[in-house]
């Protein structure tokens, strides 16, 4: 299946976004969701809406509010005056890939319950259990300069995203040809016709199970874990969920590449945005201006790579 | 990496060669009388052994007080005292005496006596005492009834000390009565007097000076006059009269030993004109100062300079690459490429074969080709576990390829 011929038509609509693209394709393969950090205006729904149309999947979008309630994400019984009886109200949560625009403005209510259906993959209306259609993605969105009416999501709800995606602003060049090209790219988005179906994504994140991951590979994730604890900035480090995550989205990478194994290049690719949002730092050295970026940095740079 | 140990010794690296520098510059300041670059200010030498009233001129100030308040006791009118010069000497004396308080109290007692019933008024904060103020502004009577819940309004906090002295210049210019005027008059009287005598008890308590002062009969008048002035109010802040009194017994007594004083020698600069030493005397120090940089450096820098070391001189002996029981040709050549091409680009251990085969296509392009061709088949044959037969070959040839290409190079 050409995952290439994807990212390929994603770069047609999309300008300079082939890094993020690639990421949530990868995330969607590896079962897992995405929290995309950046500011409003660069292209995150456009990114999303590229994706689900390329790969043929529904698309919903929910706009994360204070006064937003679960039952307005998962859905609920509403009564039908015509039938007399109480009728299902299916939420946005029943698609394909889910935009959540601003997490962190959503109640800690809220967030919790989209939350429990990222993790179980199902969710309970009125003590019934329904479960969501496959693939299911989450693309979590939120501002990273916003500290006022916004509810922070906890390290324990931040490690339920597989990845985080810091989305920059383009370049200088990619600036203009957005401003210049506008109206191709809207005219482009519109007459975009999906490159594969939702069975043959079903199958790649079949396949990208069965992708070869040698043992010096998973020795070298375990390395890179435990000097996450240990590096003098963190508070702290990676988890084993890390881990996991690291290797899973490793192997959706080496498939989108077209290879059926592993390699350490894979795990490095993986490391900033698995690792990003799992590690906290002390406060002195966040305060110095060290960030999670730059421990992995040093990580990548300090652990042996596995040989021979 | 950024460490608490790295940290320290960019603080040493940078701190240590002043301080050897300042140091020893002082040192040769032989007379460092003018230890400030001209025209810098002097109250620098204030904050090596700064106290409030240090640099006061004590004998102006107690000499001051003295006339001020023997000139209250005598029954001077609120006017003429306020319109006194020596009030604003005083005031600026508190100032320099570091009590910046009284000194604001003592302003707005005598700007506010020149302002309008309307225009002092509106400038009372607090609601309740303005609405008092109005109204009795509407009536023109000042009753005692007033004027003893505006005390009892200040003394509890309630208001603040501007609203109060606002109220009563208010209700001395709404006042028709004399008698009522006179009552306002001692009261503002006595605010102002609390305030100079606050204000001496901490300008001069404690003041080491103030014991020095030969004239110790000045401080006895000036003490005496406060003393008079608290003892015919009916109220007399009972702390104003026990700090006085602490004063008269420290000015009767013999002046202590002066305390011992540390020579604010320290890091100061010497002044301009001192730059020009001598080179002789100098030189040691200057040479002194560069060998120990030069050593931190060297410490603080060793890694780099023994990796740059690495890169300069012949190869060492040939690094593990593992490959004890590897049967694989491929891998084999592999590392043996890489053993071959480390002459020219060096491999770090974090360093994952693609991005080696990056640096080498980037600092040796004539062998992007060929080393190419060996890293992919490499990739394939270590992480892929494919089948290398059907690459074992070329990859022997592009190792051969390899070898006449360095070897050119």
């Amino acid at each position: 299946m050409s995952w290439a011929l994807v990212l390929k038509k994603a770069s047609e609509i999309l300008v300079e976004k082939d890094y993020e693209v690639r990421l949530i394709i990868a995330s969607l393969l590896a079962e897992g969701h995405v929290l995309i950090e950046g500011v409003p205006g660069i292209a995150k729904t456009l990114t999303a809406k590229t994706v689900a149309k390329l790969l043929n999947l529904d698309f919903k979008r929910v706009q994360m509010t204070p006064d937003l309630l679960p039952t307005d994400i998962v859905g609920g019984y509403v009564y039908d005056a015509r039938q007399g009886s109480f009728t299902l109200k299916k939420g946005p949560v029943f698609t394909n890939v889910l935009l959540i625009d601003e997490i962190n403005r959503g109640s800690p209510r809220t967030q919790s319950a989209l939350l429990e259906a990222m993790q179980e993959r199902q969710v309970s209306i009125e003590g019934q259990t329904f479960p969501l259609e496959k693939p299911f993605i989450v693309l979590a969105t939120q501002n990273p300069i916003e500290f006022e009416g916004v509810f922070p999501l906890p390290e324990a709800q931040l490690d339920r995203f597989l990845a985080r995606i810091e989305s920059t602003y383009t370049s200088t060049e990619g600036l203009k040809r957005i401003i210049k090209e506008i109206d191709q790219i809207e005219e482009g988005f519109n007459a975009l016709s999906p490159v594969m179906g939702r069975e043959e994504v079903l199958e790649s994140i079949k396949e990208v199970r069965k992708v070869r991951v040698d043992d010096s590979i998973y020795d070298y994730t375990v390395r890179l874990v435990e000097e996450s604890r240990k590096h003098p900035a963190v508070k702290l480090g990676a988890s084993p969920r890390a881990g996991i995550a690291l290797v899973r989205l490793a192997k959706a990478l080496a498939y989108i590449d077209s290879r059926n194994y592993v390699i350490p290049d894979d795990i490095k690719s993986a490391a900033k945005p698995v690792l990003s949002h799992r590690i906290i730092l002390k406060p002195e050295y966040e305060i110095s201006g060290v960030n999670s970026g730059k421990v992995i940095e040093d990580l990548l740079a300090s652990v042996e790579v596995p040989k021979p | 990496m950024s460490n608490p140990i790295e940290k320290v010794k960019k603080a040493l690296l940078l701190t240590l060669p002043l301080i050897i520098f300042l140091t020893q510059t002082v040192a040769i300041a032989t007379e460092a009388t003018e230890i400030h670059t001209p025209d810098f200010p002097n109250y620098l030498d204030m904050l090596y052994d700064y106290k409030p009233g240090t640099q006061l001129n004590y004998t102006e100030y107690l000499q001051l007080l003295k006339e001020f308040f023997n000139s209250i006791n005598k029954g001077r009118d609120l006017e003429d005292v306020m319109s006194d010069p020596n009030l604003s000497k005083l005031q600026s004396l508190m100032r320099e005496g570091g009590d910046l308080d009284n000194a604001r109290k003592l302003d707005a007692l005598m700007s506010y006596s020149t302002l309008s019933s309307d225009e002092l008024i509106q400038g009372i904060r607090d609601d309740e005492l303005r609405s008092l103020i109005q109204e009795a502004a509407l009536t023109g009577n000042v009753s005692n009834s007033l004027l003893n819940l505006i005390n009892e309004m200040y003394s509890s906090g309630k208001i603040s000390f501007d609203d109060y002295v606002r109220a009563l210049y208010a209700l001395r210019n709404i006042s028709s009565d004399a008698e009522s005027r006179k009552q306002i008059d001692s009261l503002l009287l006595r605010v102002l007097g609390n305030s100079l005598i606050n204000s001496s008890l901490n300008v001069l308590g404690g003041s080491e000076s103030l014991t020095q002062l030969t004239d110790q009969e000045l401080v006895r008048d000036a003490v005496n006059s406060m003393l008079q002035f608290l003892n015919r109010e009916p109220e007399a802040n009972a702390d104003f009269i026990k700090g006085l009194e602490d004063l008269l017994k420290s000015s009767q007594t013999s002046p202590s030993i002066p305390s011992l004083k540390i020579p604010s020698a320290g890091l100061a600069l010497p002044p301009l004109t001192s730059l020009s030493i001598d080179l002789g005397t100098a030189l040691p120090f200057i040479v002194l100062t560069l060998a120990l940089t030069i050593s931190l450096v060297i410490f603080l820098k060793q890694d780099k300079i023994s990796s740059a070391l690495a890169r300069i001189t012949p190869r060492g002996s040939r690094p593990s690459y593992g490959l004890g029981n590897i049967e694989s040709r491929i891998i084999r050549t592999y590392w043996n490429s890489v053993e071959l091409l480390r002459k020219k680009v060096q491999r770090s251990p974090s360093d994952t074969h693609r991005e080696y085969y990056e640096r080498v296509s980037r600092t040796l392009p004539e062998a992007d080709s060929v080393f190419r061709n060996i890293t992919f088949a490499y990739e394939k044959v270590r992480w892929g576990a494919l089948d290398e037969s059907a690459l074992a070959d070329e990859v022997d040839s592009n190792y051969v390829r390899l070898k006449d290409l360095v070897g050119k190079s």
